[in-house]
């Protein structure tokens, strides 16, 4: 063991001599050359502003730095890794809240040959929590409307939405309704009289892939989930009252049913919960042997793959429908819940309200798409891990509705901060498969964040900008406070400035549920 | 709210539903049975009063997620305090009862996925059973066969009762290391939030 640590250290690298294969291409756009990190088939790809890119350099640098055992894996190292798999098209891409995460970075996005045999899938591309994503509804209530009432919203919402650590769905399911859920997605939320048939409409893939299959979903799984369906969750996983704050795209803005600053709207983000997870666990284990097997090897043991056509590849992705299904079934469940409790509150309908699902977003699932490369159209399956899709207007996939501007892209900021609502543009389908950023990205670790802030002003911060709040663990606050989080304006500004997407609507937070 | 209250709502689009049923058989048509060996998960009360966790842990920093590390004097010991520690993130330990104990028998193909599964089943079984492990007790750790034979000891926890800290949704291999130095064994693993 000791001689293993010690052929590390000498083969590693100084910062300066890591630095040396960064190079900056294009304003907010650096390239990672191959020969970074070992075996990279494909260069890597970054999208930063001046403001981003000490975050990413700084990770780094702490990497090169550690000399005791321990530490991660930095963002670049990560990215670099991605692009040595297999079938690995054009190049690795990160967005401008990329930071590092476990075998691909968040916020990196990869395509993969479909008509390459040697081509993989990898669950470590999607991540655990399988289809997290965002969902924005509409109201026709104004900010003056709701003003006196936040408390009394933010309360309710709160005591509809089961939230935080081992909670439990009020949503009644049986294994039997839980398998069709798996199958039929937002299909099956309709069927059972929470969904609206227009929510499918505006939601990407209409809220089902056709590919699920329930019996490629572990018993294992299908038990994590049964209890938690129509949860929200922990972690970063919220819903927020807000209200828009700035339109820059009048004619989109109106598309999507909004008319004017000051009116309500409501975003939840949450994700297929511990059904995804143990999917993404189970997959992983099975992909090991696949590995072995085929004899692809990879720089990092996350990163584990199977070829697509392989049978661990096929279930895999029958499986990761499937949960992807059951996100959108959580999202449409909490859409109803979240009906209910502004029904409730203004004493109308919901539909008096004209809570309508502006869109739904997912930011961590694999899809096979068509994209052009160098000329030619081609069928690639695309990982998002922390990157969101953003088709340009015209394209196919995206609702009538959204035909002319293009389809909306919903990125949440953190707990206290500005939302945004962007738009896809064709520079973004030529330069990153048609993908842009998801959030803020964290800039600070979770355990500097406990050690450093205290709850109690942190919540007090929030409540002097006018936020109601509602948490069921205080350890969380502190730990998803705004200051560790990247700034998200800087993040939106790099997306729009590169082109990859630009910027429609901000929205401002009135109340969070939060885990 | 429970499911009761929830009921008492007077829902205004829809109508009542059959209660959920969370205790609904499954079917045992599972073929992956290769990580855990003893699918029945039986909580018993404890015998005797729980200890506490003997080696230790630490939560070091990672930008998204949390690193743990933990340490013992053999593999045994590190490999309890890195499931304890993990528990420790999700709930307040102090907070919950440790009267309930149970067997797990977990398999694996090297000292990595040994620990990936063990931390696995325990994450596993807080999610389904609301079981949460404080105490690991290896009965058996055969690095030959790679199986580790373990009593988990600890409660129940309830989420109206005891505070809650941060969900962990999965294990991951990520810059996963087992450092064995004569006398002490180290394990870091990252742990996705």
């Amino acid at each position: 063991m000791a001689t293993k640590v010690s052929s590390k250290r000498r083969l590693k690298r100084s910062y300066e001599e890591e630095l040396s294969f960064l190079r900056r291409t294009a304003p907010c756009q650096y390239q990672i050359d191959v020969g970074f990190v070992p075996n990279m088939r494909a260069p890597g790809t970054f999208f930063v502003n001046e403001k981003l890119a000490p975050l990413v350099k700084s990770e780094l640098q702490r990497f090169c730095e550690n000399e005791s055992a321990g530490g991660f894996i930095p963002a670049v190292k990560q990215i670099a890794n991605v692009s040595s798999l297999p079938g690995i098209v054009q190049s690795s891409i990160a967005m401008p809240d990329v930071h590092s995460g476990y075998g691909f970075a968040i916020g990196n996005v990869a395509a993969f040959d479909m008509n390459d045999d040697e081509a993989v899938v990898s669950p470590g591309g999607v991540g655990f929590d399988i289809n997290c994503g965002v969902r924005l509804i509409r109201t026709n209530l104004m900010e003056e409307d709701v003003d006196s009432l936040k408390e009394v919203l933010a309360q309710t919402l709160f005591d509809h939405i089961p939230v935080g650590v081992g909670s439990k769905g009020i949503i009644p399911t049986t294994m039997k309704s839980l398998e069709e859920a798996l199958e039929l997605g937002m299909d099956w939320s309709l069927r059972e009289g929470y969904a609206w048939p227009e929510d499918k409409e505006h939601c990407e893939e209409y809220g089902r892939m056709l590919q699920a299959d329930p019996t490629k979903v572990s018993s294992r799984a299908k038990k994590r989930g049964l209890t938690q369906l129509g949860t929200l969750g922990a972690g970063n996983h919220y819903a927020e009252i807000q209200v828009v704050d700035e339109i820059f795209d009048d004619i989109a803005a109106h598309k999507m049913g909004i008319g004017k600053v000051g009116q309500v709207v409501i975003m939840i983000h949450s994700g297929s919960r511990g059904l995804g997870h143990q999917v993404a666990t189970d997959a992983l284990q099975h992909m090991e042997k696949a590995m072995a097997r085929d004899r692809i090897k990879v720089n990092d043991r996350q990163l584990a793959c199977a070829r697509i056509s392989s049978r661990e590849g096929q279930d895999y992705l029958k499986a990761m429908a499937a949960a992807a299904n059951f996100a959108w079934v959580n999202r449409s469940s909490m859409t109803f819940l979240a009906r209910q409790a502004f029904a409730k509150v203004f004493e109308k309908t919901p539909a008096e309200l004209d809570m309508h699902v502006i869109y739904d977003v997912s930011h961590n699932i694999a899809k096979v798409e068509t994209h052009m490369i160098d000329g030619e159209t081609k069928q690639l399956l695309v990982h998002r891990k922390g990157a969101t899709r953003a088709f340009p207007p015209h394209h196919p996939l995206i609702p009538c509705d959204y035909q002319f501007t293009g389809q909306p892209v919903l990125v949440g900021g953190t707990m206290g901060t500005c939302s945004y609502v962007l738009l896809g543009t064709e520079r973004g389908m030529q330069k990153t498969f048609g993908s842009t950023c998801h959030g803020a990205g964290r800039a600070q670790s979770r355990s500097a964040c406990r050690r450093k802030l205290n709850y109690e002003e942190v919540l007090n911060n929030l409540k002097e900008k006018g936020i109601a709040i509602r948490v069921a663990s205080p350890k969380l606050v502190t730990e998803e406070a705004p200051e560790s989080y990247k700034d998200v304006s800087a993040v939106v500004d790099t997306c729009d400035e590169a082109g990859i997407s630009k910027k429609c609507v901000r929205l401002r937070p009135l109340a969070v549920i939060k885990g | 709210m429970s499911s009761e209250e929830a009921f008492a709502i007077s829902w205004k689009q829809l109508p009542q539903r059959d209660c959920w049923r969370a205790n609904d058989n499954l079917a045992e048509q599972d073929q992956d049975t290769s990580n855990v060996v003893h699918r029945k998960f039986n909580l018993k009360q404890c015998e005797n009063p729980i200890a506490l966790q003997s080696g230790g842990w630490e939560y070091l920093d990672h930008t998204a997620d949390v690193q743990i590390h933990s340490w013992g004097i053999d593999m045994s010991e590190a490999y309890g305090a890195a499931v304890v520690a993990m528990s420790g993130y999700m709930v307040e330990l102090g907070d919950i009862p440790g009267n309930l104990q149970a067997e797990v028998h977990i398999q694996g193909h090297d000292e990595q996925s040994l620990l990936f599964n063990l931390m696995d089943e325990c994450l596993y079984v807080f999610h389904t059973e609301q079981f949460v492990t404080k105490r690991v007790i290896v009965q058996s750790l055969d690095t030959f066969t790679w199986e580790i034979k373990a009593t988990l000891q600890g409660g129940s926890f309830d989420s109206s009762r005891h505070s809650q800290g941060t969900e962990v949704k999965a294990i991951t291999y990520s810059n996963m290391q087992i450092v064995k130095k004569p006398g002490s064994v180290e394990a870091f693993v990252i742990v996705d939030i």
